[in-house]
């Protein structure tokens, strides 16, 4: 398979560990350094920014470190800033409950995942008690 | 990272500069305990114009804040929200409870004027 | 202490202070430069001020005479002129305060490095510095308040080419008029278009009015309901007008939590609950 040329110019991925609250405070910058270089817009920025210190703030306080990567992202002629969150924590028991959304039932400050997914534009969670959680979300320019 | 609150007659400004940790929270807590009693303040605004994110952390440490300016007797006002802020927060489904907004500084002074002018002042023991 | 005593430390500690900037002040000065060119607005604006050699030392000279000769009047005036420029080329308060702050934060290591052991100084000149920049942050953020104030006064409202559907209709007033299907998409850009119109027009009060739109469910409300949250988190009450009694049926049979929006059945009565919130008349009186 032949990988579509990276554009001229075209940022790199940044990964990086996540162990501490610095890290949550550098994830958040990089990423919206990078989505800047790829275009989007102010608002957009902020939200890829708010989704990261969610996910980044949960591996902080549930599993204590981690690794995050941030790269642009291609399909079919859109582009968009792909995020991938792992971690070696504990991994989550029940997943369907994690990530059950307790926005209207006004439990929303617990796990930032639902939340992240809602800012998201695509979402994907795998964890495995003991094997650990990544997280890995998409955002699209409009 | 300090916080500098500073007085404006008898309402207190905190202008949050950037992420507040835990500590930062402990610290600016005290700061305003202290100054509110010291200066016998009705009003503290909160100034988040700064911020480039408010999550879900940060909103739990906001609302902690003005739950104690209130045990204080003062009243709290948040301002300075950005548009993108606002919206980031409220597809998370965050919300800053009872606690009132207003875009900025001055609207948020305008608004401690405008509850407070009705409102003689409390005789303290 | 005595008062008098408390008062002679404080004038030694702060000619301390004095010695010290004075001696360091091409490193300080440099290092703080640094430090707030990394702040995007503090570089612009610094880009497009930058003190002449004359400035810079008239002001270092006045900060002599308030540090050595406790002769604070023409600093303070120094001062309020600053803040009446930051409100006037619209620096936003908080990056000011971060500007000014700065001096702390280069001052502060050096002089712990310098007088590390001998802590009575070093308190002394920690002290000094503390009192220093509350004076600067008083005196600017006074001047600041004031010129904001003049400065908002004097605004003509002017109504240019607007990209937006968002209507300003009268100063604090904004009315967003939404016409045809509304998807996520269309949502969220005419909710980014709002908010910043909200803060351009420094709105208090938001019409939404769905007269136009045919169909209002789930999606879209939650859509409207987020949107109103969005706006009340600037500070302004958003007002929800157009809901047709069958929309507001399926609403409610949705279950959909529109608790704590203000909705009413048309514009017009949503401009009297607009007036009623501002705390003034928007539409002339009619003849009944």
């Amino acid at each position: 398979m032949n990988a579509a040329p990276e554009a001229a110019g075209e940022p790199s991925r940044i990964e990086f560990p996540i162990a501490s609250e610095a890290d949550v405070l550098r994830a958040r910058r990089s990423v919206r350094e990078l989505a800047q270089d790829l275009g989007f817009g102010t608002t957009d920025l902020t939200i890829i920014a708010t989704a990261v210190s969610e996910i980044t703030r949960n591996i902080v306080n549930y599993a204590t470190h981690g690794h995050i990567t941030i790269e642009p992202a291609h399909d079919r002629g859109r582009h968009g800033v792909t995020v991938r969150a792992r971690d070696e924590g504990p991994g989550i028991d029940d997943l369907d409950l994690a990530m059950q959304d307790g926005y209207s039932t006004g439990r929303s400050l617990g796990l930032g995942l639902p939340g992240a997914r809602r800012l998201m534009d695509e979402f994907d969670i795998v964890s495995t008690v003991d094997g650990g959680t990544t997280v890995t979300m998409t955002k699209w320019q409009r | 990272m300090e916080v500098p609150i500073l007085r404006f007659g008898s309402y207190l400004v905190a202008s949050v500069q950037g992420e507040l940790s835990d500590d930062d929270l402990q610290r600016l807590s005290e700061n305003l305990t202290t100054k509110v009693r010291a200066t016998r303040s009705r009003g503290v605004v909160i100034d988040l114009t700064v911020l480039d994110v408010v999550d879900s952390f940060a909103t739990r440490i906001l609302r902690s804040l003005t739950q104690m300016i209130r045990l204080l007797g003062a009243e709290a006002v948040v301002v300075g929200i950005q548009p993108g802020v606002a919206l980031a927060m409220v597809q998370l489904g965050l919300t800053l409870d009872k606690t009132p907004t207003a875009l900025d500084f001055e609207d948020g002074m305008r608004y401690l004027d405008e509850l407070l002018e009705d409102q003689p002042r409390e005789r303290r023991a | 202490m005595t008062e008098t005593a408390s008062r002679d430390a404080s004038k030694s500690a702060a000619r301390d202070l004095w010695d010290l900037y004075d001696r360091w002040y091409g490193d300080i000065t440099a290092e703080t430069d640094a430090n707030l060119r990394a702040v995007p607005e503090i570089a612009a604006l610094m880009d497009q001020h930058q003190p002449t050699d004359e400035e810079r030392a008239a002001s270092r000279d006045l900060v002599r005479r308030a540090l050595v000769d406790d002769e604070w009047g023409p600093h303070l005036g120094s001062l309020r002129q600053q803040g009446a420029m930051y409100a006037t080329i619209g620096v936003s308060f908080g990056v000011w305060v971060q500007a000014i702050a700065a001096f702390r934060a280069v001052m502060a290591p050096r002089v712990v490095r310098e007088l590390h052991d001998e802590p009575e100084r070093l308190i002394g000149v920690l002290g000094a510095i503390d009192r220093f920049i509350d004076t600067a942050l008083g005196e600017i953020g006074l001047a600041y308040l004031d010129t904001k104030e003049a400065i908002i006064a004097e605004q003509q409202l002017a109504i240019g080419e607007l990209s937006t559907p968002v209507l300003p209709l009268a100063e604090g007033f904004l009315v967003l008029p939404l016409i045809g299907l509304i998807d996520t998409r269309r949502a969220r850009d005419v909710a980014e278009q709002l908010l910043n119109a909200i803060r351009d027009w420094r709105a208090r009060v938001v019409i939404i009015d769905v007269t136009g739109v045919p169909a209002v469910d789930t999606a879209v409300a939650n859509h409207l309901l987020q949107t109103a949250q969005a706006c009340r988190l600037m500070g302004a009450t958003p007002i929800l007008s157009g809901i047709s009694p069958t929309n507001a049926q399926t609403l409610v049979q949705l279950g959909v939590e529109m608790a704590d929006l203000l909705i009413v059945g048309d514009l017009r009565r949503a401009i009297e609950q607009a007036s009623l919130v501002l705390g003034r008349e928007l539409i002339p009186a009619t003849a009944t």
